[in-house]
């Protein structure tokens, strides 16, 4: 009946136009309006319909226990729930009608707008709300509760760094392991789509004809073809099926330190032999850092930078005016930095297995190195705050000695740093030479029970390579277009005035186009980075165990669908998010400078 | 009038996306409309089971459409219903399994699995060449694919477990096949291997989250036997890991391994010798699945094979159901009787055994076709089937149906 309607309506509309020159203008126009306006009423009612009575039928005794409205709707009026929509629509029409056509101020013609669209929008709302009551009352799968996390999760996972699971952990510490295998793969994979985007990007824009056809014929291939395909060509055809079997695995390698079969990369172990010198040797370098830092720094002179944010004005008044206590802020700041990166690193290299028990506070007492991990992250990132705030202040400015004696006295510095850092480096770290068990109780072994020693191995599996290197070339094949864009839009000028500077290639580079082309660039990389760590979904294809294959895994094990997707969209969100937020600051260091 | 029209635009999208939001199981909500519905003989009309008023089918179509085909709770229509109203059945299956469910070059299907899926198309009146729309289920969507309506009934070479049938929205149906997981071994990289036990250290290839992910994983612990798991994303991923010799064993479903090994022997360049571990690492009965709370159609979907396996008890067969002798009475109750099978609404044919036969004949049958030549003979099997579970019950297997009456 009512698609009827709308259906007449729609036809007037077309063929009013035709008739126009026998109506006057004012009937006209009436006639027009009329048919509009009771257009959208008949299509807002089409729309609204189902919604308007499924939300009655939710609301039936019954139906829904943990809601009450304080009356109940017959079963019988859900037939009759025409109505309310016939008046909704009508209202909302109506509304419109009178907006479009009456003498009102702007400020009550947008309120009323607002209002007649959370009015049109109510019964879509209710009903999304109802029926997710609803559901979560009658099927299991919409049951917001994650007490299946914390139960055994009974598979295995592929490519666990730095913390193995063992069949009794639960899916939490899965999840864990699978976050983290994609935030290993997916920061590998930026930093390499970074630099290989760069290269190609600008060797497209080089005069060398081979050098420029063979990065767009680069770009073209890898942009042109989708990633699933790329991603299993090079597990399956270019890894699994080009390098050698582990059968000939003694003879692919160099110098036997390091090894290769299809099965990936095998490097030497490497343990720690004696924290104290490592930690020793990391105290030696940031002591010698710290050291060039505080003999170059200049004092901050009372120049026109003032500090706009309240912060630096905190910091400043603090300080007061003499310049030294600037300098010493400065110093200071730079050994809390160093400080917290020994923490930190202390921390990460302490850590054998995941402790879940332990909780922080308590962690950092009894000295467990996961507590002291995160005490020195947080501490790093307080003191790198501090330190990008005093850079802004004009804190840090350093003058580099270039005369002899300054160079001189740098280059004794640095070696015997060096030297000592080597030193305690070789008494701290030992390293393994891989060995192959090849034989049991003196009888050989066939080569798919041949098996590395325990500890004298650091591999790089071929599922990992393969993730890696495909969403390497695949990001950077866009980032290239990014660059070559970027550089294009410079002036053409800047780059004559660097050559008439007389700047080498290399220096017009590095010094003029890039520095410019970053600032539109980086919008553009923000993208790029983010479907980097977006695509790293498909390391299923591979069989490379991130977390959302972690998930599916564990959806098709308890069929949680909900709360399993939530946390996925939850989990993605933040990294999503971690990525901009990084970017964003980048880009606004990047922008500050005026051109 | 242009925010009228931005208003019509973003209302649309709004229904649309509410509809999908919810829609998973969600609308059981047309039921009470069913309900008065069927009483003014208005009926699905469409045959999606979208009964609501006529004023709503044109307008939320595109957004109730999945909604408002799979029902679920305890007072909805039954997927019976649905199918016959839509003439067609979605049925989940495997496309590279030879013996249970494959897609052969030329386009045709055979197996186990795919017997059982026309002898139910059969069973309910529909046309089992043209009515039957097979969807791909993979290991890892099937079960959205069931719940979220995209599929009827899942045959799919699916282990029947405690916690698929508690925790997700299945319901188990008849055991087509009594499987085992079994374990493929590249036999040049562990010479001599006959038995699991031969397998330290070695490298295995197994399907993501399968229920053979967690088995190896037990197996080996218990047995406390070391190995290296290569996850793979489906049986081709695996398959090529194998061949390219990335790992040295493969584990799967019995089935599916023996039917692995024969393709690639088949198959040539084929560089190193395979061989099948004694060992059953489980047990994998596999059946059909159907969504929780279908009751009628589970029946359906039971019965269907159990009558199967009835017609080999009885010696009922597709050449001679014809001209059984139907006074005899457990003759007429599995050729001539509904025996209460099917809805209110859609009682099946008393003659649906009989379709079924036409269609699949008896399990023998149906299995010497997918297994074996075809021949009638049992001859030339990929897996033998005499002396296996899969054996009917007087030979000492574990087919066996429970009485028609």
């Amino acid at each position: 009946m009512i698609e009827r309607i709308a259906l007449i309506l729609i036809l007037t509309l077309v063929l009013l136009p035709f008739f126009q020159k026998y109506l006057s203008s004012t009937v006209f126009y009436y006639i027009s309006n009329t048919i509009n306006y009771s257009l959208f009423a008949s299509i807002y009612y089409i729309l609204a319909d189902s919604f308007v009575e499924n939300t009655l039928l939710n609301l039936t005794p019954n139906r829904i226990q943990n809601l009450s409205i304080g009356f109940n709707i017959l079963p019988e009026a859900v037939d009759l729930a025409w109505v309310p929509t016939i008046i909704l629509s009508f209202v909302i029409a109506l509304g419109f009608f009178l907006l479009q056509n009456g003498n009102i101020t702007p400020r009550r013609y947008d309120l009323s707008i607002q209002f007649l669209a959370i009015l049109a929008f109510l019964p879509f709302v209710l009903y999304f709300w109802t029926n997710i009551l609803y559901l979560k009352e009658n099927d299991s799968s919409w049951v917001f509760d994650l007490v299946f996390m914390e139960e055994m999760a009974g598979f295995t996972l592929s490519n666990e760094w730095p913390f193995q699971t063992v069949l009794q952990d639960t899916r939490w510490q899965f999840y864990r392991v699978g976050l983290l295998n994609a935030i290993r793969v997916v920061i590998l994979s930026i930093i390499g789509s970074t630099i290989v985007g760069v290269l190609v990007g600008v060797s497209r824009l080089s005069r060398n004809r081979l050098l420029s056809s063979l990065a767009e014929s680069y770009v073209e291939f890898f942009r042109n073809m989708p990633l699933v395909v790329q991603l299993f060509f090079l597990y399956t055809v270019v890894l699994g099926a080009n390098l050698p079997t582990f059968e000939f695995i003694q003879d692919n390698t160099l110098f036997g330190w390091v090894y290769w079969s299809n099965r990936g990369i095998v490097g030497p172990g490497a343990t720690i032999e004696n924290m104290r010198y490592l930690l020793a040797a990391i105290v030696v370098y940031l002591g010698a850092r710290t050291y060039i830092r505080l003999t170059e720094r200049i004092l901050p002179e009372n120049s026109d930078r003032y500090s706009v944010d309240s912060i630096g004005k905190i910091i400043e008044n603090i300080l007061g005016e003499d310049q030294r206590n600037k300098s010493r802020m400065a110093v200071a700041v730079d050994i809390f930095f160093s400080i917290s990166i020994l923490i930190v690193l202390y921390g990460l290299f302490n850590i054998v297995e995941w402790n879940y028990k332990i909780s922080f506070i308590e962690g950092i007492l009894e000295n467990d190195p996961i507590s002291m991990f995160k005490l020195g992250i947080i501490l790093f990132t307080l003191s790198a705050l501090l330190r990008f705030k005093l850079d802004d202040l004009g804190f840090n400015n350093f003058t580099v000695d270039d005369s002899i004696e300054g160079q001189k006295n740098r280059l004794y510095l640095w070696s015997i740093t060096i030297l000592l850092m080597f030193v305690l480096f070789y008494f701290a770290i030992l390293f393994k030479q891989p060995n192959l068990i090849t034989e049991e109780n003196g009888e050989p072994l066939g080569w798919g029970s041949w098996d590395w020693k325990e500890g004298t191995t650091n591999s790089i599996s071929s599922v990992f390579l393969s993730l890696w290197i495909g969403l390497t070339l695949y990001t950077a094949a866009q980032i290239a277009e990014i660059v070559r864009g970027s550089i294009q839009s410079l002036p053409r000028g800047q780059v004559e005035a660097a050559i008439s500077l007389g700047l080498s290639p290399y220096q017009r580079l590095n010094l003029i186009i890039l520095p410019q082309a970053l600032r539109s660039m980086i919008p553009s990389m923000t993208n790029q980075y983010l479907n980097c760590w977006k695509n790293s979904s498909l390391a299923f294809v591979v069989g490379f165990s991130d977390f959302y294959a972690v998930f599916t895994t564990i959806v098709n094990n308890v069929g949680q669908a909900v709360p399993v997707f939530l946390m996925i969209l939850a989990t993605y969100q933040a990294g999503s998010l971690t990525i901009s937020a990084i970017m964003n600051y980048i880009n606004s260091n990047v922008t500050k400078v005026k051109i | 009038m242009k925010q009228l029209y931005a208003l019509i635009a973003m209302l649309m999208m709004a229904s649309v996306a509410f509809t999908g939001c919810v829609s998973d199981d969600g609308d059981t909500t047309d039921t009470v409309v069913d309900d008065t519905n069927d009483g003014t003989g208005d009926g699905t009309d469409d045959g999606t089971g979208d009964g609501t008023d006529d004023g709503t089918d044109d307008g939320t179509d595109d957004g109730t459409d999945d909604g408002t085909v799979t029902p679920v709770g305890t007072e909805s229509t039954s997927t019976l219903d649905d199918v016959i109203a839509a003439g067609s059945m979605k049925c989940g299956v495997k496309t590279s399994q030879f013996g249970m469910g494959y897609l052969a070059e030329d386009g045709t299907r055979s197996g186990l699995d795919i017997e059982y899926c026309r002898a139910i198309a059969a069973a309910i009146g529909l046309d089992p060449d043209d009515d039957i729309e097979y969807v791909l289920a993979t290991g890892s969507n099937r079960f959205e694919l069931l719940s979220s309506g995209d599929i009827d009934v899942l045959i799919r070479t699916t282990t029947w477990t405690t916690s698929r049938d508690a925790d997700l929205n299945a319901d188990f149906a008849g055991i087509n096949f009594y499987d085992g997981q079994g374990m493929l071994v590249n036999t040049d990289a562990h010479p001599g291997a006959t038995s699991i036990m031969d397998l330290n250290e070695a490298t295995v290839c197994v399907g993501i989250g399968t229920t053979t992910e967690g088995n190896l994983a037990d197996y080996f612990q218990v047995n406390d036997l070391a190995y290296t798991a290569v996850n793979s994303a489906d049986a081709d991923a695996a398959k090529a890991s194998f061949t390219n010799e990335e790992c040295t064993a493969w584990t799967g479903d019995m089935s599916a391994m023996v039917a692995q090994k024969y393709g690639m022997e088949q198959g040539d360049g084929q560089s190193f010798t395979m061989a099948i571990m004694s060992e059953l690492m489980s047990k994998e009965p596999l059946g059909a699945a159907t969504r929780d709370n279908d009751a009628d159609w589970n029946d359906v979907v039971t019965w269907v094979w159990y009558g199967m396996l009835t017609a080999e008890e009885l010696g009922v067969d597709s050449t001679n159901f014809a001209t059984q002798d139907l006074s005899n009475p457990s003759y007429n109750r599995l050729l001539n009787s509904t025996l209460g099978l099917g809805t209110e609404a859609n009682p099946l044919a008393p003659t649906w055994m009989q379709s079924v036969l036409a269609t699949s004949g008896n399990y023998y049958e149906a299995y010497d076709r997918s297994f074996c030549d075809g021949t009638g003979q049992m001859a030339n099997c990929l897996i033998d089937r005499a002396g296996t579970q899969n054996a009917p019950h007087w030979e000492g297997g574990l087919q066996y149906a429970p009485p028609m009456r």
